[in-house]
């Protein structure tokens, strides 16, 4: 049935309505009381057949307003989508927090911040009431309007209160519901700006030669010092790497010292931190030269020459102070080496095996005893194989700076994020229904109309 | 038959019903007003169904004029405005 069914049939109703109500005029019945329900029925008959005159109009309406007031509804989706992103962001990282924190001296902070996880968890609620109701008036609006017609024309006023709302619902609502950004950013409290950004760092782990390290180990320290790391994060076949974007927990402003783990060794990286100011960085790894499961470890400030990498040979000539010779060649114990060189002389290896969080490598200490004039030719022969992935846990970074400032500014985003994610659009859509309430007492009933 | 033809046909019943009426009430309201009875009360009951009945039947005759005319009105507003004459 479309809206032009159901508004012929509204207008049949008006008309039985209007016939129904002279009958009852008409009727020889002397008594006043029952005479009124007449004319009462005739004026309803009427008025039912102007709005369903008036529907294009109605419909009109909405979109004229919502044009004169510079707002529209795709404007409406991408405001929701925005802050469904930011909730559900929260929702993450407090229920990374709560499961970061339950094997710390800060359990005890898990609880309140559970009853935060119940709040986000209810504001996400109120988004999704309003997601159905902003879809259901903007999808089924001239629908709703049509339906509010038909009902409002039933005689005898059966359906007439609904009616009115449904069509004043139908004009309020539309417009209301894209001016929701704009009321709430009025009453927004400014501290949930600087939480709003979810801070979220992107890194990338190159060698001596900038080809990517797959599956580097990160090592996060504190500037200020200590053994322990703040975090243990693996990257990626690439060598990318990401810290924070809810995974971890960040203060607003820090720097942090990294260091890789490589195929059973340290290494120190340049630049030797990483910090809030950069959203991406390329940390390189000055003493390794990697190539399909082979690594040659040099001391940092012998540099590269020359290189060939590829195709199944390693092969860099290094220039240095004059009588370095502590090369490592690193490699894999499933990785073939056929032949290694130093300055055109056939070199033995003497490989000693090892194994390092469940990859078992092979070392050879290259210590030639005759170094040119600091320059060294190194060629390796072999067949390249795939890195795999250490088998490490990670440690997400959870950088406490003092538990009471984590706490209240938990509790103050927590009260920020219910006052403007369930208190505000609760007020604004009970302002929207009461509006609406009050346009359906103009249409269906405030204005009485005396026609004797 | 579909609930539009039901409410037309329910429609054109109530209205045949409606004149009917009318027509026993103008006659019944006659009747009471020019009877021999000399209580003022029944008379004027007699006028007010007499007077009932014509503005039924006045309502009546004016309803399709008065759906017209509120179809008309409606549509005039939103139509949009003419172009203007050319020269």
């Amino acid at each position: 049935m479309t809206n032009a069914d159901v508004l012929l049939l509204a207008m049949d109703l008006a008309i039985l309505t209007y016939v129904i109500g002279v009958l009852i005029m008409a009727l020889p019945i002397p008594y006043a009381g029952f005479k009124r329900w007449g004319v009462r029925l005739i004026a309803d008959g009427i008025s039912a057949a102007v709005l369903i005159s008036i529907f294009s109009i109605i419909i009109t309406l909405g979109d004229l307003l919502l044009g004169n007031l510079n707002v529209s509804w795709p404007s409406f989706h991408s405001w929701l989508a925005a802050r469904t992103a930011v909730l559900v962001a929260v929702f993450t990282a407090l229920t990374y927090l709560t499961s970061a924190l339950k094997a710390t001296p800060y359990a005890f902070i898990t609880s309140p911040i559970n009853i935060a996880l119940t709040y986000v968890s209810l504001a996400l609620s109120s988004l999704k009431v309003i997601y159905f109701l902003s879809s259901l008036v903007s999808n089924l609006r001239n629908e709703l309007a049509a339906l509010g017609i038909l009902l409002y024309s039933i005689p005898f006023r059966v359906g007439r209160s609904v009616g009115a709302f449904l069509i004043a619902a139908s004009i309020v609502m539309y417009v209301g519901f894209p001016l929701m950004p704009a009321f709430i950013a009025q009453f927004q409290p400014s501290n949930l700006e600087q939480f709003r950004g979810v801070m979220r760092i992107q890194g990338k782990v190159v060698d001596s030669l900038y080809h990517r390290v797959p599956y580097p180990l990160m090592y996060f320290y504190s500037t200020e010092g200590g053994e322990e790391p703040l975090g243990v994060i693996i990257g990626d076949r690439n060598g990318t790497f990401t810290i924070g974007g809810g995974k971890d927990i960040l203060p607003r402003e820090f720097k942090f010292l990294t260091e890789v783990g490589f195929m059973g060794y340290y290494f120190s990286t340049e630049p030797s931190y990483i910090s809030s100011n950069e959203s991406t960085v390329v940390l390189r790894v000055p003493s390794l030269i990697y190539s399909s499961g082979l690594a040659l470890l040099k001391p940092r400030d012998v540099r590269v020459e020359d290189y060939i990498v590829g195709n199944g040979i390693l092969s860099v000539v290094l220039t240095g102070n004059e009588g370095f010779n502590d090369l490592v060649l690193a490699k894999l114990a499933n990785t073939t080496v056929t032949k290694v060189t130093i300055n055109d002389e056939v070199f033995s290896c003497s490989w000693n095996p090892f194994e390092w969080n469940g990859i078992d490598i092979v070392v050879c200490e290259i210590k030639p005893n005759d170094v040119g004039a600091g320059k060294l030719n190194v060629t390796v022969k072999y067949t390249p194989t795939g890195y795999v992935k250490p088998a490490v846990d990670e440690r997400r970074i959870t950088y406490i700076e003092s538990v009471s400032e984590l706490l209240l500014a938990y509790i103050s985003l927590g009260i920020a994020y219910v006052y403007t994610f369930i208190f505000l659009p609760g007020v604004y859509v009970t302002f929207l229904v009461m509006m609406s309430a009050a346009l359906a007492r103009v249409f269906g009933g405030g204005a009485r109309i005396r026609l004797i | 038959m579909g609930i539009a033809e039901f409410i037309q046909g329910l429609t054109v019943q109530v209205m045949s019903i409606a004149w009917l009426l009318f027509l026993i009430t103008w006659v019944i309201g006659w009747a009471v007003r020019g009877s021999p009875i000399p209580i003022h009360r029944v008379k004027r009951t007699g006028q007010s169904l007499v007077e009932d009945a014509v503005l039924a039947a006045f309502w009546m005759a004016l309803g399709s004029s008065i759906f017209a005319l509120i179809s008309y009105i409606t549509s005039s507003i939103y139509q949009p405005m003419p172009p203007p004459p050319q020269p």
